[in-house]
């Protein structure tokens, strides 16, 4: 998942405004997850997705190239829908795994053209309401971007503890199946997790020294204005989200519901 | 004239456990240069940290600029900034411009000042282009510079800087070093070096050795320099060579190809000898 980090660029989608990028994103997840066209308007919107993240100026490849690391997840849900009743099973599952992919590709495509400030916007105004029940939403907001920031580089120790074990001789075998995989797993988890703990220590220790206080006022160095691309964007995600729906409840239907 | 100082700071993590420092008393100036020395565990990190008011002592003052550190008042932290060994670590933006403003943000610097600020900064440490670049994408040496620009982009008026070059390589390190006297020179920094290399001693003006958590040495480089060797090594100082080639005699130091400082960067070209930077253990470029 290295690759998945902030790509700096100047396009129409880099220039959205950060919510609509986060609320954008939610929908599309949003459509992916109920419409009710099966596999080929699934690979319509995976392709649609593809090309409009290209256009964009988003590394496409990279991204695609990350979809590997699903594969596990990506059988699981084909054998699922495989073991299911009725024709066109096979559809089904091929559909479910699409829409999967779809679902990660999109928001491996928002954090590739979102830089940290966006989000950090974004989930502040989007955890806002947690406010009521005490929960500070910058903080939040904060954690889940030096989460962001440290990733890549606690995956880099983890893959720096792995060579040195396997120096030492304790190395995987080549031909390890799934199980020896994760129990070769075990050993390297507990000194990341040390590792991760000082680097927290020491991160917190600075932000202090840098003026960072819970309770502080603090100023923007980002501004976000909404422009007209955002406009557009949102009229886009608003007919398709209703279309969908339309879709999926015809209003005859809900009427005979009521 | 604005100072930092220590009046009879005494340190303990908890009541029962022995005292880390123990009734230390100096004042750093705007504009000094001064080196912390001590042997491993002597109180060093401890006294830079009650220094810049993330620890507050368990005896005695710790004053900047006539504020008192238990005061918690956030422009402490605008009038210190602390730079830690590993840059890496300090460094909490993803971008270069994201980190360098985090700290006027905490400050709830106006934005346009805080651009401006942040520009300027940039500009001033060599990475201007490097604005809205990812920081992984930087080198050590520019992490570095990074680490060191989130804190000067406070305007801070004293500097305390931990052991900054010890991951640095010997180009980056010298870099680093005439990029830190520049700035001193320009903004009259106070700045306090803990553990400099014996190859950096001779930048700088006055030294401070902490021995057991205590304040073993406050003066003039040269005067400790005076003091018997055996004495000055039991309070982990490693004298530089220079300075032990002049003991012993050759006082221009030009057998050895040194410059009356001991400073290696000075040695005439041509001649040959010793690395005489840290004992002989480092390379200067």
């Amino acid at each position: 998942m290295r690759s998945l980090t902030y790509r700096p660029a100047d396009t129409f989608l880099y220039r959205l405004h950060p919510v609509t990028k986060g609320v954008g994103t939610f929908l599309w997840i949003l459509w992916f997850s109920l419409h009710p066209w099966g596999l080929p308007a699934s690979l319509a919107g995976l392709l649609g997705l593809l090309l409009v993240a290209r256009l964009g100026g988003v590394p496409v490849l990279e991204i695609l190239r990350e979809l590997r690391g699903l594969i596990l997840l990506l059988i699981v849900v084909a054998l699922i829908n495989l073991g299911g009743e009725g024709p066109a099973v096979g559809w089904r599952a091929g559909d479910a795994v699409v829409r999967v992919c779809g679902i990660f590709l999109w928001s491996a495509v928002l954090v590739t053209i979102s830089s940290p400030a966006e989000l950090t916007h974004f989930w502040e105004l989007a955890f806002r309401p947690l406010g009521l029940f005490g929960v500070a939403a910058h903080e939040l907001a904060l954690v889940m971007v030096i989460g962001l920031r440290f990733l890549p580089v606690v995956l880099e120790e983890m893959e720096r503890i792995r060579m040195a074990q396997a120096a030492r001789g304790a190395g995987l075998p080549a031909g390890a199946g799934l199980v020896a995989r994760v129990h070769h797993l075990l050993p390297l988890l507990i000194p990341t997790l040390v590792l991760s703990i000082h680097r927290a220590s020491d991160l917190a220790l600075a932000m202090e020294a840098r003026g960072y206080r819970l309770s502080g006022q603090r100023s923007r160095y980002h501004e976000f204005r909404p422009q007209a691309g955002d406009l557009a964007a949102a009229f886009l995600l608003l007919a398709l989200i209703i279309g969908t729906l339309w879709g999926r409840w015809p209003a005859a239907s809900l009427g005979r519901g009521l | 004239m604005t100072r930092l100082t220590f009046d009879r700071v005494g340190y303990r993590h908890t009541p029962t456990t022995s005292p880390i420092l123990g009734e230390v008393s100096f004042s750093l100036a705007r504009g000094e240069l001064v080196g912390l020395f001590g042997r491993n565990g002597a109180g060093k990190s401890t006294l830079t940290r009650l220094a810049a008011g993330l620890l507050l002592p368990t005896s005695g003052r710790v004053e900047v600029a006539g504020l008192c550190t238990s005061t918690r008042d956030p422009e402490i932290q605008r009038r210190v900034g602390i730079l830690f060994q590993e840059a890496d670590r300090q460094i909490v933006g993803v971008t270069v411009e994201e980190d360098l403003a985090f700290g006027p943000e905490n400050l709830g610097m106006e934005p346009a000042l805080m651009r401006a600020r942040v520009r300027a900064t940039a500009e001033r440490l060599g990475l201007g282009a490097w604005l809205r670049r990812p920081v992984a994408e930087l080198s050590g040496g520019m992490r570095q510079k990074l680490a060191l620009g989130g804190v000067l982009v406070m305007d801070p008026d004293f500097l305390l800087l931990d052991e900054p070059t010890s991951q640095l390589d010997p180009w980056a390190r010298r870099e680093f070093w005439d990029l830190l006297l520049e700035v001193r020179r320009e903004r009259g920094l106070g700045i306090l070096v803990v553990s400099p290399r014996p190859a950096e001693t001779d930048r700088l003006e006055r030294a401070l050795v902490l021995d057991g958590g205590r304040l073993a040495f406050d003066g003039p480089l040269a005067d400790l320099w005076a003091l018997p060797e055996p004495e000055v090594t039991a309070w982990g100082v490693r004298v530089p060579e220079g300075i032990r080639c002049q003991r012993l005699g050759f006082v221009s130091g030009q057998a050895w190809g040194l410059s009356p400082s001991g400073n290696p960067q000075d040695r005439p070209p041509g001649q040959e000898g010793p690395d005489q930077a840290g004992g002989g253990r480092e390379a200067t470029p």
